[in-house]
């Protein structure tokens, strides 16, 4: 099984994918046993791995999925009898599973010991199937669904035949040209079958060939006629089902009979010939993305070059060529900006399994809400949030959901609710946790902060509450084995913060605690306003500013030691970026740039503005890194290197 | 004698350009159209055994034109002309009752394989 090694990046993908639709899906049968849909995605997944582990030789895997598919059977035959302890052994089964998968991605192939998991899968399958008709069909093939069809429609005279036709080589129009045979062809029968899918069929998205599964009462010269009278067919073949070789069917999917021309299920190709165009996405490499994104990078970089070289020189000519470069790397940009992008359901999706245990570890009832899982963001970001997310979840679950009795006792529902969402703002991405649980109490955490030796003075409650992002800062009274002790929030926040995010906490006692995270929708590329301090030039993320006004003297002023600008009738504080730099600057006009941080507005004054750009974030390091005035640095045009500036630390 | 046909187009140009290539295909054109009302009025007078039918014109698009053809006779034969990119169109032509379609720029091989297998 060599051979099947340069497969094996997509088979572990695809496992893991089809992994998380069967926990998906086990989910969902567990809250409602007759939910026909879940069963079926669950169906196919399973179907699908169990071949796709096969077909690897890894049979392990495959006995697994085997036994675990024959358990599976009784969701299917409406058994209202499924016990808990099956659906336990089925998810037991998805997490062995996943460790095999994870092993082998590591190459590593000893055995995982299944035989426990057969046997309870076995045992719980068992017990069901004795109170139920069994009918010994150990496998589900979706074949056989097909071949029912054929039965049931041959003993009312329909004949079923696999009509497989050639398009000429240069068709135009393939999608309406196969179009057109399958409306010719169900004017006299049913199309129950297609390969590749319909859809794919009217999207043209297939080499020269297709394949129908055809019901009629016509014979094959009848069929044959009907399909002469359409051009630009180079073959037609018709063949009557019984000798059909198996394996036509056996990977495509069951079409819906009462539909056929609007089903939505993907089929697979089994021709070799055909499999090649079938899919509307391709997979790529990580790591090709990435070096894509840099490379795109240093292009801007030298198109600012371009863009300062032209300015110097004043030569006309070049100026619209260069426009035209510009727009083009712009778009480039974008694209590339866009194909990072993933849904952050890629780590929420995990999350409702991880809350199921939870759930039961702990004893506590927890609805788990998820919202805005369809919200994207760079795929480096996405995949940086499941660590700082789970931590989250698990405190919510554990210190901030109280036990059922508790709830009761105060009032509330028995079920505690912890809710996951995500949406954009601007180019931010604001995702937010919430629980309904007990809250911060703030007592507590002055208490804990003394203990460390932590200055509480003067803070109000809500800022007591930020002193949990502290490092070594636990309030929890006794430490579980589902959150630890002490390592955490710090983490959590160390790990938002290097996203180039920031995480703040609400908590009222008794009502609850929401954990708010700010993300940046992308990490590499943004636009910015450049203004100068003095000699240096500074960079600005221009998403933040809302607006740049020049100021007079007499314009700011002081109150209560703060200088603040009057905007639109509100007070809105100055800061002088020269100051909190450590820069001297002259005395000269000002401009004030107004940004929005959050639901507050600041403005930092700075001697001069010099434009917008497009600027490449690299990031800092060493002492550099470790300034919170910078969120990075910037090559210009010109080979400058420029800092940016973090306006939410210069803020706050 | 051979088929009568009536092509129908808003383009002088691809009317020439059809009848030429039909004519030297041994089909007769009875009749011209250049938009979807004249050609309804002309399929009554001539009753040509085909039709190809363009469906961007203006007044009456082709396919309006096919669903009133049909209309007055079912088994009419309509042969849609169609350009790269109008898939839907020519699917909704299709589903209209159109018999064939032909794609510009037109083959003369193509369009004669299809207005023979129509005509059948």
């Amino acid at each position: 099984m060599d051979d099947n090694s340069r497969y094996k990046d997509v088979f572990l993908e695809e496992s893991d994918e089809y992994l998380q639709v069967l926990n998906d899906g086990m989910l969902r049968l567990e809250i409602d046993p007759e939910d026909k849909d879940a069963l079926g995605d669950i169906f196919r997944a399973a179907h699908t791995l169990k071949g796709m582990a096969a077909t690897m030789g890894y049979e392990t895997m495959s006995k697994l999925t085997h036994s675990m598919e024959s358990a599976l059977e009784l969701f299917r035959d409406g058994n209202d009898r499924i016990s808990p302890e099956l659906i336990t052994s089925i998810f037991k089964s998805l997490d062995r599973l996943s460790e095999i998968v994870d092993k082998l991605r590591v190459d590593d192939f000893s055995e995982t010991e299944i035989e426990d998991l057969l046997e309870d899968l076995s045992r719980a399958a068992e017990m069901t199937t004795e109170e139920t008709l069994s009918d010994g069909r150990s496998d589900f093939e979706e074949d056989e669904t097909n071949m029912m069809i054929i039965a049931e429609a041959s003993s009312k005279g329909y004949n079923a035949y696999e009509v497989a036709i050639i398009l000429e080589e240069q068709t135009a129009l393939k999608g309406a040209r196969a179009y057109l045979v399958v409306n010719r062809l169900e004017q006299q029968g049913d199309i129950i079958h297609s390969t590749p899918s319909p859809e794919e069929l009217e999207a043209g998205d297939f080499d020269f060939q297709f394949k129908l599964l055809y019901l009629t009462k016509l014979t094959e010269e009848e069929i044959r006629f009907e399909l002469e009278g359409i051009s630009e067919l180079e073959k037609i073949e018709i063949t009557p089902m019984d000798t059909i070789p198996s394996e036509v069917l056996k990977e495509d999917r069951v079409i819906d009979k009462a539909d056929h021309r609007e089903v939505n299920s993907p089929s697979k190709s089994t021709n070799s010939s055909q499999g090649a165009s079938l899919s509307h996405s391709i997979r790529v490499d990580i790591g090709k993305l990435d070096s894509f994104m840099n490379l795109v990078s240093e292009l801007v970089i030298y198109r600012n070059q371009l863009e300062d070289i032209s300015t110097n020189l004043k030569i006309g000519e070049i100026n619209e060529p260069l426009t035209n470069v510009a727009r083009i790397s712009t778009d480039l940009q974008d694209l590339v900006l866009k194909i990072r992008m993933q849904p952050v359901s890629v780590v929420f999706n995990r999350f409702p399994r991880m809350v199921r245990d939870l759930s039961k570890e702990l004893d506590k009832e927890i609805d788990f809400q998820i919202d805005g899982e369809e919200t994207e963001l760079d795929r480096t970001v996405v995949s940086e949030l499941g660590e700082p997310l789970i931590h989250l979840i698990r405190n919510a679950a554990d210190h901030g959901i109280e036990t059922a009795a508790d709830r009761k006792n105060q009032g509330k529902p028995e079920k505690g609710v912890v809710k996951l969402s995500a949406y954009q703002e601007g180019n931010r991405v604001i995702i937010t946790l919430s629980d309904d649980g007990k809250g911060l109490n703030p007592e507590y955490i002055k208490e804990a902060a003394i203990r460390k030796g932590l200055s509480v003075d003067g803070l109000n409650d809500a800022e007591v509450q930020q002193l949990i992002f502290n490092p070594g800062f636990s309030t929890a009274k006794e430490v579980t084995s589902v959150s630890g002790r002490g390592v955490g929030m710090d983490v959590v926040k160390q790990k938002i913060s290097s996203l180039g995010g920031t995480i703040e906490v609400v908590s009222e006692v008794g009502i609850g605690t929401t954990f708010i995270i700010k993300l940046p929708l992308t990490l590499s590329i943004i636009q910015s306003l450049m203004v100068k301090l003095a000699d240096e030039v500074f960079a600005v993320p221009l998403g933040l500013v809302e607006k740049v006004v020049k100021v007079e003297a007499g314009e700011i002023l002081e109150s209560h030691n703060k200088e603040i600008y009057m905007y639109r009738g509100k007070a809105i504080p100055v800061i002088r970026v020269d100051e909190k730099l450590g820069i001297e600057s002259a005395d000269s006009e000002k401009h004030l740039i107004l940004v929005h941080l959050g639901d507050k507005h600041y403005g930092l004054l700075v001697d001069d503005l010099l434009g917008q750009q497009e600027i490449v974030i690299k990031k800092l390091s060493g002492v550099l890194g470790k300034m919170k005035e910078y969120l990075g640095a910037t090559i210009l045009g010109n080979g400058d290197i420029t800092l940016i500036l973090d306006v939410g630390n210069l803020c706050s | 004698m051979g088929k009568r046909v009536m092509v129908v187009d808003d383009a002088v140009f691809m009317r020439m350009k059809l009848k030429d290539i039909l004519e030297k295909g041994g089909f007769e054109v009875v009749a011209e159209a250049q938009n979807g009302i004249e050609a309804v009025e002309k399929y009554k007078q001539e009753k040509p055994d085909l039709i190809t039918m363009d469906i961007t014109m203006p007044e009456m698009d082709g396919i309006a034109a096919l669903k009133e053809i049909k209309g007055m006779n079912p088994a009419a034969k309509v042969v849609m002309c169609s350009a790269m990119g109008q898939q839907s169109m020519v699917m909704d032509a299709i589903q209209a009752g159109a018999s064939d379609f032909i794609v510009k720029p037109f083959q003369t091989d193509r369009v004669l394989q299809s207005m023979a297998k129509v005509s059948g």
